[in-house]
Parts: C-alpha cells; sequence; structure tokens
C-alpha cells in the first residue's frame, strides 16, 4: 500500500478524533454534556484495552493458547466488587477533588509532598515501557502496511528516511499537548478528551470484529470449521490454559490485572477522576466486561488463522490482525485494523501522558519550585500559564522516555511482556491505596517505605533485566547476580526459584512493599494530618465528618488578595466565578477588604485543589496564613484521642518560646475539649436514660398484660392506657431528637422565606387548643395586628409557639390556669410573649431551662410528660433566625417566655 | 410472714407497676418519690428490701444506699438498685457501695419479681 | 460472589475443564472460560439493578460548609 495513502488515513483520523474532542467541549459550555451518561463512561474507561489487546493479546494466543486470558477476567473480578472498592475511591475522589493517583495517596497520607513526589516518580518509569509497547505497535504495523510485499525492509529506517517510531512518538505528544492541556480546568473534567476517548474504544473494537469476523467466517466457514482445521494442524496446544497444568503465571497475571483496571494512572483517572456521576459505575459495572469479553471472543480464531496462513514463516505473531487480512487480499480490511490499532494505541498514549503530566506538574514540580520559593506567591502574575508550560513540557518528555525504552529493550520482548513489566509496577500502589480505604492506622512514613522498597524491587527484577536483555547492561548479571554474587540474581533472588519471572518479581515486590507498609505503619505514630485524612478517606460515606479537614485554616488574610492568589492559578474568570458562586450560596456579600473566614479559605483550598492536586493547594494557603494553622478546629477534630493531643501540646510546651503562644491556644482548645468530651458523655447517658425511662413503663405494663393472671378490667384499662401515653411520649422524644441533632449540625433542611406572625401565632394556638380547652385554662390573646412579616421558617417558628405554649400549660396554675399571649414589636423586630400564672421560674433555674433535658420535676399525673427537649429546641429554631429567647418572672410571679425575631428586610 | 418492700422511686407510672408486680408476689409495699422520703420511710419501720432508682430528686439512689448499707442497725435489709443508668461504672459503684442486685431498665418483670423472692427468702428457692 | 468467581477460574478448578477436548465442536476450556465469564457479567449485572446506590452528593465543588446552627 502507498505510504502517503497510510499517512494520509492516519492524520484524517487524528482529525476527527480532534473534532470530536473540540465538539464535546463546545456542548459542556453550552451545558449541554455530551459524555454524563454511564456509556460513554464505560467506553471511556474501555482505554483499558490498548495496541496490547488489539495486536498483542493474538501474539500472546498463538503463542501459548489461552493464556491472554487472565488480563481481562481479573478486570471482571474488580467489578464483582465493584461496589466494596472501586465506588468508595470514586466518592474520596469527589469529595476531595483528587486529580490523579498520586494525589489520592499524597491526600490519604496527610497531604505529603514526599509521597506525592514518590508515586509520580513510579508512576512515570513504570509507564514507560506501556508508553513504548504502543509506539513500537504503531511504527511495526505501520511498516507492514506500506511494507508487507517488501520484508526486507528494517523497523527502523522507513519512507521519511528517520526513524518512525519517533515519526509516532512527537505526532502524539504534539496531539496529546493540543488535547489536555489547553487550559487548566479547576474541575479536572476534560469533555472533549472523554468523548474522543470513548469515540476511539468504538474504533477499535469495531475494527477487531471486523478482521474475527472475516477470519471466522469469510475464510473459514465458522468457529467449528476453525477449530477442527487447525486441531488438524496439530495446534490443540493453543486450546488450553497450560498443558502441562502448570498455572503460576495465569495466578500471576489474574493478580496484576486486577491491580492494573484500578490503579494504573490512567485507569485511575478515567474512571475515578473524570467520573462525572457515581450511579454511571452501575451501569459500568456489567457492560465494561461485556466490552472486554466481545473484543476477546476473536483472538483464538484470528490466532488460529494466521499460524495455518503463515504455517512454517517465521512471521511476527503480534501483528496477525494486519497481516492475515492482508494474506487475503484484503487489504482495506487492513487498513481499517491499523486504524483500529492506531486508536487502541493513541487513546493509551493520550490518557497516560495527561493524567502522568497532571502529576508531574502539581505533585512533583510545583511542590518542589513552591519549596525552593522558585515561584514567589506575593508577586502577581499569571500563574495558569505556568502550569500549562509545565505539562506541555513534561508530555514531550513521558514520550521521549518511552521512546527510549523502545529503543533499548523493545526489540526482545513481546508486546505482552512488555506490557506485564508496567502492570507490575501499577500494582505497587495496590497496598497503600487499599490500606488506606480501609485502614486508619496506615501512615505516610509506612506507605513511603513500602512503595520504594516495592519499586526498587520491581526495577532490580523486572526492570534492570530487561535492559541486560538487549545488552545495555551485561548479561551475566542475569545468569550471575548482582557482583556474581548468586543469591543477588535478578530472577531468582534469595535463590527463590522455580516461579517464572513475572511471578518471582510480584512477589518479591508485593513481600517487600506490604511487609514495609504494614510494619512501618504499626510502629509509628500517626501525626494530626494523617490522622484527620485517614478517617476522612477510611469513613468517606460518613456524613458527619465535614468534608474538608481544612476548616481548620484560620487566618487574617483579605478576600480580595485570596481570590487573587486563586485566580493566579485558575484565571481570574474562574476564580470570581467561583467566589462569587460561593458567595450566593452562602448568602453573604463579598466585600474584597473583609477577612477571609475559614470556610472561605476551605474553599479556595479545594478549588485550587482541582488545578494542582491537594498537597500543593495545602502547601499554597498554608503559606499565605503562615503560622496561624494549628487552630482550635484543628485540635476539636480529634474529640476522641484527648490523650494524644494532650501529648502533642506538651511536646508543643517544650519547644520554647516561638510556639508558647499557639501551646497556651492548645491547653485552651485542650481544656474545652475535654468539657466538650464530657458533655457528649452525659448527653448520649441523659438521651439513654431518657429513651429507657418510658419504655421502663412500657414493657412492666405490657408484661403484666400478658401473664393477664389477677387483672381487673379497669387495671387493663388503666394499664394499656398507660403504655399508650408512654409510646406517644418515646415517639415525641425520638423525634425532637433527631432534630435537635440535626439542627446542632447544621444539617437541617429550613425554608426560609417571610412569615406573617400574626397568622403564624394563630396557627399554632390552634393545633393545642384541645389540650388548653381539657385542663380548662383560660386564653388571653394579645396581638397586634398590624406587624410586618418576619424572616423565618414558617413551620418551624410554629413549632417555637407550640413548644412554649405547651410548656406554660404545664405549668400554669392547676385548676384555674390562665396564659396570655402576646405580640408587638419589640427592640429587634417582632417580640412574642407567653406568660403563665403558675409558680414562676426558680432565678437559680433561669438559666438552664432552655439547655437539653433540663426538666422541672413536677409529679401530676394528668400532664403530658416533657421530653426535656422542647426550649432547647425554641432555642436552636429563634436563633438560626438571628433572634433571642430569653425567660423571666412576670409581675404575678408566673413564668414569661420571651422571643424576638427580626422583621424582614 | 409477709416481707415488706419499699419502692424508691419518682416516675409515677413505673411506680405503679411495681406496686401492683410487689403486691402480686404477695409483699406489703410503701412508695417514696425522693431519697430524703426514702430515709423517713425506713426510719419509720425498718422494710425488708428497697427498690432503689439512682436518679432521685434531692437525694440521689446512690447516698440512700450508702446510708442502708453503713448503717449496723439497717444493713439487713437488701438492696436492689433498679435504674436506667447502663454503664458499667455505675453498676461497679452500686455494688461496691452494697447493693444486693443491680436492674437495667427496661426490666423484665418476672426477673425481677424471681430476683426479689429470692434475695428475700434464700431457702425456699 | 467475589470468592465464587475466583474459585472457579483459578487451580485447582481450571485444570478440570482445561482440556483440549471439543464441545459443539469447540474446545471445551474455551468455551467453559467464556461461559464463566459471561455468567459473571450476568450476576453483576443484576446485582448492580438490585443495588440501592448510596446518595451521590450533590456537586462538592465548592459547597459550604455550614457551622450554622450552633448557638
Amino acid at each position: 500500500m502507498q505510504g502517503g495513502v497510510v499517512v494520509g488515513v492516519s492524520f484524517a483520523y487524528l482529525g476527527i478524533l480532534f473534532a470530536i474532542a473540540y465538539y464535546g467541549e463546545k456542548r459542556a459550555e453550552q451545558g449541554r454534556s455530551l459524555t454524563n451518561n454511564p456509556y460513554i463512561y464505560t467506553l471511556s474507561i474501555a482505554v483499558y484495552c490498548t495496541s496490547w489487546t488489539f495486536y498483542g493479546s493474538v501474539g500472546r494466543a498463538a503463542k501459548t493458547g489461552l493464556d491472554f486470558l487472565p488480563i481481562y477476567l481479573g478486570p471482571t473480578l474488580v467489578f464483582v466488587v465493584w461496589s466494596m472498592v472501586l465506588i468508595k475511591i470514586i466518592r474520596i475522589c469527589k469529595v476531595h477533588r483528587i486529580t490523579s493517583i498520586a494525589d489520592f495517596i499524597s491526600s490519604r497520607y496527610g497531604k505529603n509532598f514526599a509521597l506525592g513526589s514518590l508515586v509520580t516518580i513510579i508512576a512515570v518509569i513504570g509507564t514507560t515501557p506501556y508508553i513504548s509497547l504502543q509506539l513500537k505497535s504503531i511504527a511495526t504495523s505501520f511498516n507492514l502496511l506500506i511494507g508487507f510485499q517488501n520484508p526486507e525492509l528494517p523497523i527502523y529506517g522507513n519512507p521519511f528516511g528517520i526513524d518512525t517510531t519517533l515519526v509516532v512518538a512527537i505526532a502524539l505528544a504534539l496531539f496529546a499537548i493540543l488535547f489536555g492541556t489547553r487550559h487548566i480546568e479547576s474541575s479536572e473534567h476534560h469533555e472533549g478528551l472523554v468523548a474522543a476517548i470513548a469515540f476511539e474504544s468504538l474504533v477499535k473494537l469495531f475494527a477487531f470484529l471486523a478482521v474475527g469476523f472475516f477470519v471466522t467466517f469469510g475464510v473459514f466457514s465458522g468457529f467449528g470449521d476453525l477449530f477442527y482445521q487447525a486441531q488438524a494442524h496439530g495446534l490443540t496446544q493453543l486450546y488450553v490454559v497450560s498443558a502441562d497444568n502448570d498455572y503460576g503465571q495465569w495466578i500471576t497475571m489474574t493478580l496484576l490485572s486486577m491491580a492494573a483496571i484500578l490503579f494504573l494512572p490512567r485507569q485511575f483517572y478515567m474512571s475515578a477522576v473524570e467520573n462525572r456521576d457515581e450511579t454511571h459505575l452501575r451501569t459500568a459495572a456489567w457492560l465494561f466486561p461485556l466490552y472486554l469479553l466481545v473484543i476477546n471472543v476473536f483472538v483464538l480464531p484470528i490466532a488460529i488463522s494466521g499460524k495455518l496462513a503463515f504455517a512454517g514463516t517465521a512471521n511476527d505473531a503480534d501483528m496477525f490482525v494486519l497481516t492475515v487480512p492482508i494474506h487475503y487480499g484484503q487489504s482495506e480490511l487492513a487498513l481499517f485494523a491499523y486504524i483500529g490499532g492506531l486508536s487502541a494505541a493513541t487513546s493509551m498514549v493520550i490518557v497516560a501522558s495527561i493524567a502522568l503530566s497532571t502529576m508531574v506538574c502539581n505533585n512533583l514540580v510545583m511542590p518542589l519550585l513552591l519549596r525552593w520559593k522558585l515561584v514567589n506567591l506575593s508577586e502577581s502574575g499569571d500563574l495558569s500559564s505556568l502550569l500549562l508550560t509545565i505539562r506541555r513540557v513534561s508530555i514531550p518528555i513521558i514520550l521521549l522516555l518511552g521512546y527510549g525504552y523502545f529503543r533499548i529493550a523493545s526489540e526482545s520482548y513481546s508486546l505482552v511482556t512488555i506490557g506485564l513489566v508496567s502492570f507490575t509496577a501499577a500494582a505497587q500502589f495496590a497496598p497503600a491505596i487499599i490500606g488506606g480505604l480501609f485502614w486508619r492506622g496506615g501512615s505516610s512514613t509506612g506507605a513511603l517505605t513500602g512503595l520504594s522498597l516495592g519499586f526498587l524491587v520491581w526495577l532490580y527484577t523486572l526492570l534492570l533485566p530487561s535492559f541486560a536483555q538487549s545488552g545495555w547492561l551485561p548479561l551475566n548479571f542475569i545468569s550471575d547476580g548482582l557482583f556474581g554474587i548468586a543469591w543477588l540474581k535478578p530472577y531468582a533472588l534469595f535463590g527463590l526459584e522455580g516461579f517464572d519471572n513475572l511471578s518471582h518479581a510480584l512477589f518479591w515486590s508485593m513481600f517487600a512493599n506490604i511487609g514495609g507498609y504494614v510494619v512501618v505503619s504499626l510502629r509509628g505514630e500517626l501525626s494530626p494530618i494523617e490522622r484527620i485524612q485517614g478517617r476522612h478517606f477510611v469513613d468517606v460515606y460518613d456524613d458527619t465528618l465535614g468534608q474538608n479537614d481544612s476548616r481548620s485554616w484560620q487566618g487574617s488574610v483579605t478576600i480580595a488578595s485570596l481570590q487573587e492568589l486563586v485566580g493566579r492559578f485558575v484565571g481570574p474568570e474562574r476564580a470570581q466565578n467561583g467566589f462569587l458562586a460561593y458567595a450566593a450560596r452562602q448568602n453573604f456579600t463579598l466585600k474584597g477588604d473583609e477577612i477571609a473566614d475559614s470556610n472561605l479559605l476551605a474553599n479556595a483550598e479545594s478549588m485550587l485543589s482541582g488545578a494542582i492536586g491537594s498537597a500543593t493547594a495545602r502547601v499554597i494557603i498554608g503559606s499565605m496564613i503562615k503560622g496561624e494553622n494549628v487552630s482550635m478546629n484543628e485540635v476539636y477534630q480529634l474529640l476522641d484521642e484527648t490523650t494524644q493531643v494532650i501529648e502533642y501540646s506538651r511536646m508543643l510546651e517544650v519547644k520554647s518560646a516561638e510556639l508558647e503562644e499557639t501551646s497556651l491556644k492548645l491547653q485552651q482548645a485542650n481544656k474545652r475539649l475535654k468539657e466538650f468530651d464530657s458533655l457528649k458523655d452525659d448527653f448520649l447517658s441523659t438521651i439513654s436514660r431518657e429513651l429507657r425511662t418510658p419504655l421502663t413503663s412500657i414493657r412492666a405494663f405490657g408484661e403484666i398484660l400478658l401473664e393477664g393472671q389477677n387483672t381487673s378490667d379497669k387495671e387493663r384499662q388503666q394499664f394499656l392506657g398507660i403504655i399508650t401515653k408512654e409510646s406517644e411520649r418515646l415517639t415525641r422524644l425520638i423525634d425532637q431528637i433527631l432534630d435537635l441533632a440535626k439542627m446542632e449540625a447544621g444539617r437541617m433542611d429550613w425554608s426560609m422565606s417571610n412569615v406573617d406572625p400574626t397568622s403564624t401565632i394563630e396557627e399554632a394556638l390552634a393545633a393545642v387548643d384541645g389540650l388548653i380547652k381539657e385542663h380548662n385554662i383560660k386564653l388571653i390573646l394579645d396581638l397586634d395586628k398590624s406587624l410586618p412579616a418576619v424572616r423565618a421558617d414558617h413551620d418551624q417558628l410554629v413549632q417555637v409557639v407550640i413548644n412554649v405554649v405547651s410548656n406554660a400549660i404545664k405549668f400554669c396554675n392547676h385548676p384555674g390556669g390562665i396564659i396570655r399571649v402576646s405580640s408587638r414589636p419589640g427592640d429587634n423586630g417582632l417580640l412574642v410573649e407567653i406568660s403563665d400564672n403558675g409558680s414562676g421560674i426558680l432565678p437559680e433555674h433561669r438559666d438552664f431551662i432552655f439547655e437539653k433535658f433540663h426538666q422541672s420535676r413536677r409529679g401530676s399525673n394528668q400532664m403530658p410528660i416533657g421530653t426535656g427537649l422542647g426550649l432547647a429546641i425554641c432555642r436552636q429554631i429563634i436563633s438560626f433566625f438571628e433572634g433571642n429567647i430569653w425567660a423571666d418572672n412576670g409581675e404575678d410571679g408566673g413564668a414569661v417566655i420571651s422571643f424576638e425575631v427580626p422583621f424582614a428586610r | 410472714m409477709t416481707y415488706s418492700v419499699l419502692v424508691a422511686e419518682d416516675e409515677p407510672n413505673i411506680v405503679l407497676s411495681l406496686q401492683f408486680l410487689m403486691k402480686q408476689a404477695g409483699f406489703s409495699v410503701r412508695v417514696a418519690e425522693d431519697g430524703d422520703r426514702a430515709i423517713r420511710e425506713i426510719e419509720q419501720q425498718l422494710p425488708d428490701a428497697v427498690l432503689l432508682d439512682i436518679m432521685l430528686p434531692k437525694r440521689d439512689g446512690f447516698s440512700v444506699c450508702e446510708a442502708i448499707k453503713g448503717n449496723p442497725a439497717w444493713s439487713s435489709i437488701k438492696v436492689i438498685i433498679l435504674t436506667a443508668k447502663s454503664r458499667e461504672i455505675d453498676k461497679q459503684r452500686a455494688l461496691g457501695l452494697g447493693a444486693d442486685a443491680y436492674i437495667t431498665k427496661p426490666f423484665s418483670t418476672r426477673d425481677l419479681v424471681a430476683r426479689v423472692s429470692e434475695l428475700l427468702q434464700p431457702n425456699e428457692q | 460472589m467475589f470468592c465464587g468467581a475466583i474459585l472457579v477460574l483459578l487451580p485447582p478448578f481450571i485444570s478440570i475443564y482445561d482440556k483440549a477436548d471439543f464441545i459443539f465442536g469447540v474446545p471445551q476450556a474455551f468455551i467453559v472460560i467464556y461461559g464463566i465469564w459471561a455468567f459473571i457479567i450476568l450476576a453483576i449485572a443484576l446485582g448492580a439493578r438490585r443495588r440501592s446506590m448510596r446518595k451521590t452528593p450533590a456537586e462538592t465543588a465548592l459547597s459550604p460548609i455550614s457551622d450554622k446552627g450552633d448557638s
């Protein structure tokens, strides 16, 4: 085929991709997202299928039969437990605005910079062989297609007069730069990219199926014929996984691919970071394994047909997908297959290089620049272009690394073997991530140790030998071990023999990795931030935790300078929009010269996280408000770990005068913490007691009635009445506890509106009318009907009046009770007074009656029994309305409870 | 003979149920709504057993228990603590003061009656 | 489910069906492995349909952390 045609088609294909990406982004800007559906999401995860799948599986199947399958069975197994692992990772990525796998690990272990950069380095080095695999496949397939009739054409050397692989690498680098680094996103969703990758997944699937159909039904007449003919040619060893019952590599490959689907940087990026909606996973969980199954159905048939077509000649089995159609004179089909292979390879290279460049920028370069003070935050200037430059420079470097590995090692290895080297590197992330998801005790030093050890073992047992085999290192390094020491042989470390290279490397690297992680984690102490992050990750579903530990920020930065800082990373316009949106939600007006509060700081950090990763974001915000980051709130978060805090503060005390102030703060916090803790404890035991009291009566009378003997009808009636009343009391109590808990946690759904005071009070009085009549109480109303509306939640305001009046009913004189309800304008808006003619409130109780479970005991049996929560709830509600509630005694000695609510503006 | 039981409890409905259960078991019953009343009732006439709540107004159950068990003339009175406090620390404190039994609310009526009878008539069981 | 799938796909179970014999004109190992695979996918699909998802939090992008309600 003409080289010009192939080059033309290749670039036309890349052009289509670019058009799709562009269209996807335009749609996203108009708010009509193309990618926000589970099918696109599934297809985008199918970036898993690279040219390894497209070409390499067939090559593997032609040599060893069915043992290419674990690479696809492993992911299927992972999706069996999607609801446990994957969904948790996705949730964490969303909540913490994670931008990459390095960001995830560094954020989990206390936003640790060293850990983030180590993960980045491992990811870059580990991905290098994988990228080289894609370059190799594109170059080989290209050369094959244009020079099939000319087999002596060498693989380097080509019509352009330079190395095809290098040309491919440069073209892809340009493409990835155009695709992924056009601007900095603070949300880290690249709709265009996702759309293009999904399209590529369709192309490679159809191309592969087309070849498969052609072979199975065009060349042969169906599966039966194909398998029969192969058998006749003695190819039955391809029909099994393993002819000699040795399944070591089968297990290893299954385990590796399970790790790979989760932790390959591009896989993590596509399935977790770019995920738009957790519910998409529900579809992807079965659709993605189905995609894998479908794309693999024809692997063995193509392999067999290749073996039959080229029997006896030394034809590269890795290229059967291409050479078989050519052999049968189907040059259009071969071209389509080539495009399929191109799509498989480009999707991997693009996503991997974008994911890696984000990591290099956010977790390696920016933190270093900040640390070395090469970037001055206090000067003005647009930093988003700096971020983009770093990413744009790192993409070609990553691709050139891949090209370098290709030149060094690729020649001597098949596609699958190269891929598995990368898989083993990705598996090194498994202990730190899985441990970090389910075990709070994992520490950053533990993760650092485990990752470093595992990575070193990987280097020594897989990467270096691959250099040696291609002659870059002396070969006796493999046969005799390093320095000729036998137990340092990279394929038989410490004398461990009898495994294949891969299982051997996986065993030792995981042994060192998990061992280092667990042992060091168990021996060390966790710092406060590690503990906080550990809780946020492990208990990510627990809504009572705040969403971000950085609530603890406290500083004296003005809103204007904070916005300016964020703007320099994400662009001034985006920053302004973000701040305005935040202000709108929080219902306040942004004033540039005001001091940013801790929530606003946390939001700024969160915006920055989306652009530059959590660790760097923390450093930046931290450097802005330096010296003030040990705040009270941070300490409060450690509620249940009082003792460790004491130790912490003691340590700080020792650290001389500069920390004196901080430690003083800490001590105060400590004291409050202890009070808080005992309050919490008292509160729980009080709740327990309050619940048990009605339960006791219900159970006792229930059992008495159940036994049945010796109870008169009258007694039965009385007992049943008590059970009913106590049940009601229990229900009321539970409702009120829940209400109160919600309000205190700030999670009540308030629907604030302008509320007319008079009709509200009348509505509340109607609700207690029955109770008032029952007790023959005289109700005196003195309502000012001309009052303006107040700003309140109508239902909750009714609740306040009901609670206070119920309280008055309980405490007024019996018989002859009088309750007086009045409303008029007060100093701070609407003033409502509700007084009774009872014996009043003892002065020593006056401060406590609004506390939870404060109950003035009063043994009157016909009264509805109070829960002790009614007035506490009133106080919560009124203070949410920014009003006031207080108690007094009236002139006649009865109690007066008054509250004020501001008028609507 | 008829044993006498003093119920020291401030929650009217629980008092009612205890009164009923003790009478049915054949004991005579008196009631005290707070700690001070309980002590006065005991001073007036020694009961054989006291069913004692802890969270009593005026004088709490711990203090009443201490007063009974610390007085040689009274220490033969069986003290059965009947409380909503379920924490182990409270139980240990009560038993440390000499209480004969510690039953948490809500209680099984059958167990309660069995326990009181057992304490009062050890030989008949 | 996960354990069951692992059990049938890994040794020693695999050696039971990993043979070159033909069933319906297709090698036995080929058809059994793809069959198990398809079955697992079906089971995931059914399971995913039944499962009620935990509620997704609203886009947490800049969501405020409310401290209101504490007086």
